[in-house]
């Protein structure tokens, strides 16, 4: 079989199509009512159970950056169904036309390396990231909060080394233009700086959550209504 | 009445003003630490001595590992208790560490560790096969299988437990993750089971067996996790888990059938005009059709070498909006929800792998690893001695702790310890090549790792199951129903233990 025929997708259209499609998509369903399916719901109980903080308003601040987390998330979350046709194409082409690709792979894998990191702040929005409640879950809601505000130190350490050495590691990647290995050679590059993006997503995620914590310390909700 | 409500309001209101007291000085030293770490990292160059005021950057520098350990270790259970997520905790004090012990250059490493991750081709099948459980969970495909499979066993005492343990194995087939099975089962065959006054004991703990399944029998997400921490291959993974997960289900059949058999009151028999014929029977069976063929898609794809787990996953997933489209189930709006629904699972598992691989990437580094072997192996056991230390200590995590961070923390120190041994087999019965220990190690861990969503006081499946349940039905009757079960799990898992071929006996005869 000829392989000079096959068809490489051209590293324009991969960036060009992650960045436009989940927008359009977005359109397509706006408006249209969350169906949430049964156990999606049951962890939504569970969660809302645990951390006090995830039934809390906030202030203009924090619901301007959780709108930020919310759409990045939903934004890279609608990734995931280019994923699901292009792995299903490379299969097909490979058994049924007999030519494999040189680039669904890696623009898959790619694409959702990078919907892990930039998903980081959404999951934390949510109360997604598990905890270990043995102590937590028996505590009154005021020390729960407490302890949340004194822990927060630890994950802004995590959060803010992981932005820094991201910021290194990205420029350096810029600086030599780095493409990978492979025959593809998409450009390396905007893959690490998601990185940085992805902490500082993160470090937004967290800011709202530090927030409304300090917020629930000071005046604890249900105090304002006696 | 009022005065003694009162005073303990005072005493209440003291202890509050202490433990807030507490919390601001102890929030507000670390996060005076932290400043004046930042102006050094910022403003001072790490290679010259100069220091504004202090710096704590590489003081452990000369640290032993003995304390090093115990210091990671001990500081790791107590923000773990303390009830920040997992994935900060582990990144949160890898952090910490490095720079206590090598300073800020050290950093730097962080994201070497990373980015490999997230350039892993393997590790993009869990996404998809989260994705593949919502859009089948969408298209409403466990109700039905339920409602086949119990229609077919409704003439058996106990008949819709079972099915229920069938209806959750075919779907463990499909699905690589537990909350789905739980909750739909809870809300479908649970009600079912209540109103034909079955025991309520059999009938929480047949959902809740049934439904961790899905983390042991392929295509699990946890076995791809496993393959890529452990350097294995996914699919003799796959091979090697679908007789003891088969096993498992067989043997959860086996109890339910006879404790039933024994005392018909636990689970009646449908009555007999309820009961189908066989030719309606076999109508239903169409049903099924679109679920079964999507199973062999995946699983034949996978093993017959035609297709990497990862494609697998693509397709059957691309099978799941086909089968949705097929339910009239489908719309943009449930595409969607589905792609969030995996986005943040996905994030959750990710992140903390990203933590803990900081956090043991350098405690293998600083020699956590060897001192570890030779503790381990300074202790005397023999190699099955340590494998139930190890069990034992797995089981125990699993009481606590999420499976990808147990997996993250254990995995990698206690392979080469694995590898390091020989084991010859128990009672006299044929023991384990040496080539397929890891695998065999890796499959004994997923059994084991089932245990722990249904282990109190904090395994999902209960906490999942608690959502969905009839408010009569207490926690304590759900962790009571659990206890069974447990039991019979760690029957099975002895008997991988004992018999190795029960796990290895199908990579052997496919890869040789």
């Amino acid at each position: 079989m000829s392989q000079t025929t096959n068809f490489v997708l051209p590293h324009w259209i991969y960036w060009g199509w992650l960045a436009i499609m989940p927008l359009v998509f977005m359109w397509f369903t706006r408006g249209a009512s969350a169906s949430k399916t049964a156990d999606e719901e049951t962890a939504e109980k569970v969660l809302a159970a645990e951390d006090p903080v995830l039934q809390v308003p906030g202030n203009a601040f924090t619901r301007a950056l959780d709108w930020v987390t919310e759409n990045s998330g939903l934004f890279v979350s609608l990734w995931t169904v280019n994923a699901v046709c292009v792995y299903f194409y490379e299969v097909v082409a490979r058994y049924i036309f007999d030519s494999p690709t040189i680039w669904a792979h890696q623009a898959s894998y790619l694409m959702f390396g990078m919907q892990y990191l930039l998903a980081g702040g959404f999951a934390l929005l949510h109360g997604d990231h598990v905890r270990v409640d043995v102590v937590y879950i028996k505590l009154p809601m005021r020390a729960r909060v407490g302890v949340d505000i004194f822990t927060s130190t630890f994950f802004f350490i995590f959060a803010v080394a992981l932005a820094g050495s991201c910021l290194r590691f990205f420029t350096d990647s810029l600086d030599m233009r780095e493409v990978t290995d492979e025959t593809w050679q998409v450009q390396f590059y905007p893959v690490k700086g998601m990185m940085v993006l992805g902490a500082i997503f993160l470090i937004f995620a967290g800011l709202s959550k530090f927030i409304k914590d300090v917020r629930l310390f000071v005046r604890p909700a249900g105090s304002e209504a006696r | 009445m009022n005065t003694a409500a009162a005073s303990t309001g005072v005493n209440a209101s003291v202890a509050g003003k202490i433990w807030t007291w507490i919390m601001i000085v102890a929030t507000a030293s670390v996060v005076l630490i932290c400043l004046v770490e930042g102006v050094n990292i910022l403003f001072y160059d790490p290679y010259e001595d100069e220091r504004f005021l202090f710096s704590l950057g590489g003081v452990l520098e000369e640290t032993g590992i003995e304390a090093l350990t115990f210091l990671m270790f001990g500081s790791l259970a107590l923000l773990l208790m303390a009830g920040l997520p997992m994935a900060f905790v582990v990144g949160g004090l890898g952090v910490v560490f490095i720079y206590l012990v090598g300073g800020q250059t050290m950093v730097n490493i962080i994201p070497t560790r990373i980015f490999p991750l997230m350039a892993n081709p393997d590790l993009a099948a869990i996404p998809l096969f989260i994705f593949m459980a919502s859009m089948l969970e969408r298209a409403g495909l466990i109700e039905e299988m339920f409602d086949v499979v119990y229609r077919w066993l409704g003439g058996l005492n106990g008949g819709l437990a079972a099915a229920t343990i069938l209806a959750s194995t075919i779907l463990a087939a499909m699905v690589g993750v537990i909350g789905a099975a739980v909750v739909t089962m809870g809300i479908i065959a649970l009600p079912a089971m209540l109103k034909r006054n079955y025991d309520q004991k059999i009938a929480l703990g047949s959902i809740m067996a049934g439904g961790t399944l899905g983390i042991l029998i392929p295509p699990s997400i946890l076995a791809i996790l496993y393959a890529v921490v452990a350097q294995q291959s996914v699919g003799k993974l796959y091979l090697g888990s679908i007789i003891p997960g088969l096993m498992l289900s067989g043997m959860y059949v086996a109890y339910v059938l006879i404790r039933t058999w024994l005392n018909p009151r636990l689970g009646p028999a449908l009555p007999k005009e309820e009961r189908l014929g066989l030719l309606g029977k076999f109508k239903l069976l169409g049903r099924l059709i679109a679920p079964v063929i999507l199973v062999f898609l995946v699983l034949g794809l996978l093993f017959g070498g035609i297709a990497t787990p990862v494609e697998a996953a693509g397709i059957g997933s691309f099978g799941a909006i086909v089968v949705s489209i097929m339910h009239k189930r489908f719309s943009l709006q449930s595409l969607r929800e589905a792609s969030v629904t995996t986005a943040r699972t996905t994030a959750m598992v990710l992140w903390i792998i990203f933590g803990a691989s900081i956090f043991v990437g350098f405690f293998i580094l600083q020699g956590g690893q060897a001192f570890i072997t030779e503790s381990i192996l300074g202790t005397g056991l023999n190699a099955y001695g340590i494998l139930l230390m190890m069990m034992i200590m797995l089981m125990f995590l699993g009481m606590f702790l999420d499976w990808v961070g147990i997996l993250l923390l254990t995995v990698p120190i206690f392979i080469p310890i694995i590898q390091s041994l020989t084991f010859d087999g128990l009672f006299g019965l044929p023991g384990v090549d040496s080539n397929v220990v890891v695998l065999w190690f890796g499959v004994l861990y997923l059994v084991n790792m089932q245990m722990s969503f249904l282990s109190p006081p904090f395994g999902y499946a209960l906490f999942y199951l608690r959502g969905v349940c009839p408010p009569e039905i207490s926690m304590a009757t759900i962790f009571k129903s659990a206890l069974v079960f447990l039991l019979i799990q760690v029957i099975g898992l002895f008997l991988c233990v004992a018999i190795p071929g029960i796990i290895t006996w199908l990579p052997q005869i496919t890869y040789g």
